[in-house]
């Protein structure tokens, strides 16, 4: 870990990643002491300094009912990584143990999961989750819910055909001989030799989470207003351009920022950990 | 008497890494004229791969390679030739064969479209009926009897053995005046393989090709090889005709060699358990065969 | 070629076990879902009698099973039954709406193709140089924004502030084409305008490059990848020896080796622009699929939702079958695995 460490912060690109990942990450943390606005999080209305361009205090300027757009972007990206943990914290470990019950167990337990989990894959990404959320009530539980739904499948299919090649290796034949369980088979044996994969994973997918769930928003199917969130601030902007530019492009960059940021360092992992794509 | 195919003087290479530069060859010099089938014998590690590729100029392009030395091919010094003229020798007057015959081979194109891309080379815009009725001669030559069917089809098709010999036939297709052999073979098994070297060395013979092999196994190197350079940590420790090199070694590393007793599966050089200083002993050739009496 | 119409009826079968099982599922969230849809299509003032009404026609009071029946028995018409919102049949709905989409797809798609691949060969051939840093930084940024950002930036930069492109629409309103296939680029050439036709493509080309930049991303990363793996196989040293030029060994010992897996994904990136479209169109005003899909599925309209769902599918399905296809011909292995089975 440590070792990985260094070597992240030796190369200049994972470098820059590290670093985008941790402004984005204190600023959310830390977001009520660094908004110079913390009550514009909320509804909040200022007619007075309503869709100024950026001056000071307001770095990047302030939207049509005069909130300031930077306090706003930091509490939006607060959200947008609670949505993050806890997408991947019920997705991954649900797909991991599909796919290695279908990659393991084999059969017609394989033949169904796998078809299920085709099912899932074959709407493409996007449709998915957004009918999920038009059906349901546009919320941010509900969100989380939707982009989790979509996202399982991925780490099935990773994970299915990890096992695959694993069942045949040495080890694994050398528990089965020796009568080791199924389930310590698959839990202890396999999946040790999966977790580098599903970590270089999960680091790029952190990004691609953000970027759906934006995406959502984006369309108005996800978190309401007033709460911020970078693809409602895109979608609101993008009525006003060009003239009030700072409405679009400082959310559609936070968005852009963060995302590298992830794909940065799971570009990084992926090389010091040797995965494969 | 006339300029040797090959002459390598004073070898050197090493490798540019983060920790600085580590040195695998140390100063090596050997030579084969015409027709002369010369073994180059060491363990993996010993530099022995990285000289072949020195010759055909790959290890040039590595940016970490630091080379110097003097290799002299047919008379002309190599370094001293343009980029072009020295390009122009791959494939054409000098050849390789490497170890594994299958995966050495395009998965994607059939046989008879790399056997044309490599009479390319000698030929450039042989029309695709010369250039298989030259394949289909030279598939002839390597004892394959469906010559046809057998540029007709995808290396993965192919047996080992059978792949081995078309490799065979594409390096000597273009008459080379030197191949360079990597361990020919080795991913073979023990009987294909001494019978895919027996008709590379015939072939070898007739073109009057020089062969320089490159081999770990001594069973083949005795069998194939007319002199020997047997290689220990970047240095050639020992040289000599292979008769004598093997009935009467000088070097204590060669002795040490001899001595190990092989595997069960034979032929692969055996392992020894320990270097001793000895190994670092200077040079140790036979009477009558040092570089400077040889190339007198 | 028997064997390639072997694979494709293999692949057709599986494909409409998994379009089956789509349907399945699309439905049963659409039913599973709190909430009752008929009184949430009708809105709020809608007479009770109105309700039980709507909750006949759509089978609502009857079992999944027997509402899922219904469904099945219509869709084999050909009837996705009708929107509550347009109130029209939901087949004509979308026959309407997405050929706009699609012509925006696959031009994106060919985008993706013919910047992707020799952005992704260049950077794999430079392996470790400059070069293939800089290409790397670039397509992992493309990669990095959804398409409704790519789209807002390059409609602010090259539509507001150097207006080369226009800012939203298909074609100028002084064009009138009859329509033929639902494409302009095709029916404007039917028409003979060739006046048309090129309005018709200036105006597709940020749209189609918003939503092709993180498959253009995608491809050349897939690509690089893929080659300079490809580039430590023996018979790459094997091209070396025998002294081939290094373009010929790029393009037929390392590029074509590796087109194989990187194909089928390329595959998938493309068939995925099928729902990214929806961001794009939406900040271009492009009269395809997404303002129809959004709408009903703020207004909860079953049928409308399901269909389009229903059609995404198969069309992703589609692409998927003809990317199997194609690599099965550029892969020997496959293809004579399947001759002699």
């Amino acid at each position: 870990m440590k070792r990985t460490l260094l070597i992240l912060t030796r190369n200049p690109l994972s470098l820059i990643g590290l670093i985008l990942v941790a402004l984005v990450v204190l600023s959310a943390v830390f977001a009520d002491l660094i908004a110079p606005f913390p009550e514009h999080r909320g509804a909040v209305v200022d007619f007075v300094n309503f869709n100024k361009a950026p001056e000071w205090p307001y770095i990047f300027g302030t939207d049509l009912v005069g909130r300031d757009l930077f306090s706003r972007i930091i509490y939006a990206y607060r959200i947008s990584l609670v949505l993050g943990i806890v997408v991947l914290a019920i997705a991954v470990p649900v797909g991991v143990a599909i796919g290695l019950i279908a990659g393991y167990v084999g059969g017609w337990t394989e033949y169904l999961l796998m078809r299920l989990t085709d099912v899932f894959l074959s709407i493409p990404p996007l449709v998915l989750a957004m009918s999920m959320m038009g059906l349901l009530e546009p919320t941010l539980t509900n969100g989380m819910i939707a982009v989790t739904v979509m996202w399982w499948p991925w780490y099935t299919r990773l994970v299915y055909n990890l096992a695959r090649s694993e069942k045949e290796e040495g080890y694994v034949l050398a528990a089965e001989v020796i009568g080791a369980s199924k389930l310590h088979i698959m839990f202890r044996e396999i999946l040790p030799n999966c977790v580098p994969s599903i970590l270089t994973k999960m680091m790029l997918d952190f990004g691609f989470v953000i970027l759906i769930a934006s995406s959502l928003s984006f369309l108005g199917l996800g978190v309401q207003p007033p709460t911020p969130d970078l693809g409602s601030m895109v979608a609101e902007g993008a009525k006003y351009l060009p003239d009030s530019w700072w409405l679009t492009v400082f959310p559609g960059l936070a968005i852009l920022i963060a995302v590298f940021g992830f794909n940065l360092i799971g570009d990084a992992l992926r090389e010091i950990l040797g995965v494969d794509q | 008497m006339s300029a040797p195919t090959l002459k390598i003087e004073d070898l050197k290479l090493a490798f540019k890494t983060h920790r600085g530069l580590i040195e695998v060859l140390h100063g090596i010099s050997l030579h084969i004229r015409k027709g002369e089938r010369v073994a180059l014998v060491g363990e993996s590690g010993s530099g022995k791969s990285v000289t072949a590729r020195i010759v055909l100029g790959l290890l040039q392009q590595m940016k970490t390679a630091r080379i110097a030395g003097k290799l002299e091919f047919e008379g002309r010094e190599l370094d001293r030739l343009s980029r072009r003229d020295r390009h122009q020798l791959r494939g054409t007057k000098m050849s390789m064969i490497f170890q594994d015959p299958t995966s050495s081979l395009n998965p994607t194109y059939t046989i008879g479209v790399q056997f044309r891309e490599v009479l390319d080379r000698a030929k450039p815009g042989i029309s695709a009926a010369d250039a298989r009725l030259k394949a289909v001669e030279a598939l002839a030559d390597v004892s394959i009897h469906e010559p046809e069917r057998v540029l007709d089809s995808y290396a993965f098709q192919l047996s080992g053995g059978m792949n081995q010999r078309v490799m065979i036939a594409m390096a000597l297709a273009n008459n080379p005046s030197l191949l360079l052999a990597d361990e020919p073979g080795t991913a073979l098994d023990v009987t294909v393989q001494a019978q895919t070297l027996r008709l590379m060395s015939t072939l070898a013979e007739k073109h009057h090709t020089a062969v320089l092999f490159i081999s770990h196994n001594l069973g083949v190197v005795r069998e194939f090889a007319d002199r020997v350079y047997v290689i220990y940590q970047g240095n050639i420790v020992e040289q000599g005709p292979t008769g004598a090199l093997f009935d009467n070694p000088r070097h204590p590393y060669t002795r040490a060699l001899l001595a190990a007793v092989p595997r069960i599966t034979g032929g692969g050089i055996p392992d020894i358990a320990e270097t001793t200083d000895d190994f670092f002993a200077p040079l140790a050739a036979h009477a009558g065969f040092s570089e400077k009496e040889l190339l007198a | 070629m028997p064997s390639l119409i072997r694979l494709l009826a293999k692949r057709l079968g599986t494909s409409l076990i998994v379009l089956i099982g789509v349907s399945l599922l699309i439905f049963a969230i659409a039913r599973v879902i709190p909430g009752d849809p008929a009184r949430i299509a009708l809105g709020p003032n809608a007479t009770a009698e109105a309700i039980a009404a709507l909750r006949d026609r759509l089978h609502l009071d009857q079992s999944f099973l027997t509402q899922y029946g219904y469904f099945l028995a219509d869709l084999v018409r050909g009837d996705l039954g009708t929107s509550l919102y347009t109130n029209r049949p939901v087949t004509s709905d979308i026959a309407q709406f997405l050929p706009a989409t699609l012509e925006l797809v696959i031009i994106a798609g060919l985008m993706m193709v013919a910047f992707g691949l020799p952005l992704g060969i260049l950077s794999a051939r430079h392996r470790g140089t400059f070069i293939d840093h800089a290409i790397r930084m670039v397509t992992l940024l493309g990669v990095s924004a959804p398409g409704f950002v790519w789209a807002v930036i390059l409609m602010l930069v090259f539509a507001y502030f150097l207006p080369l492109f226009p800012i939203a629409g298909r074609i100028s309103d002084s064009f009138t084409i009859p329509p033929v296939s639902g494409f302009l680029l095709i029916d404007t050439l039917l028409a003979g305008n060739i006046r048309a036709f090129g309005n018709a493509a200036w105006h597709i080309v940020l749209p189609a490059f918003a939503l092709a930049l993180s498959g253009i991303g995608q491809a050349a990363r897939l690509v690089r990848s893929n080659m300079v793996e490809t580039y430590d196989k023996p018979y790459i040293e094997m091209a070396q020896s025998y002294g081939f030029a290094e373009k010929r060994i790029a393009r037929r010992y390392a590029f074509r080796p590796s087109l194989i897996p990187s194909l089928t994904i390329i595959g998938l990136d493309f068939a995925a622009m099928l729902g990214n479209a929806f961001l794009v169109e939406a900040v271009f005003a492009w009269p395809g699929l997404s303002r129809y899909g959004v709408a009903v599925i703020l207004r909860k309209d079953l049928n409308a939702i399901v269909g389009t769902v229903l059609i995404m599918s198969a069309l992703f399905l589609i692409v998927n079958i003809v990317v199997d296809l194609l690599v099965s011909i550029i892969n020997p292995r496959i293809r004579l695995s399947q001759r002699a089975s």
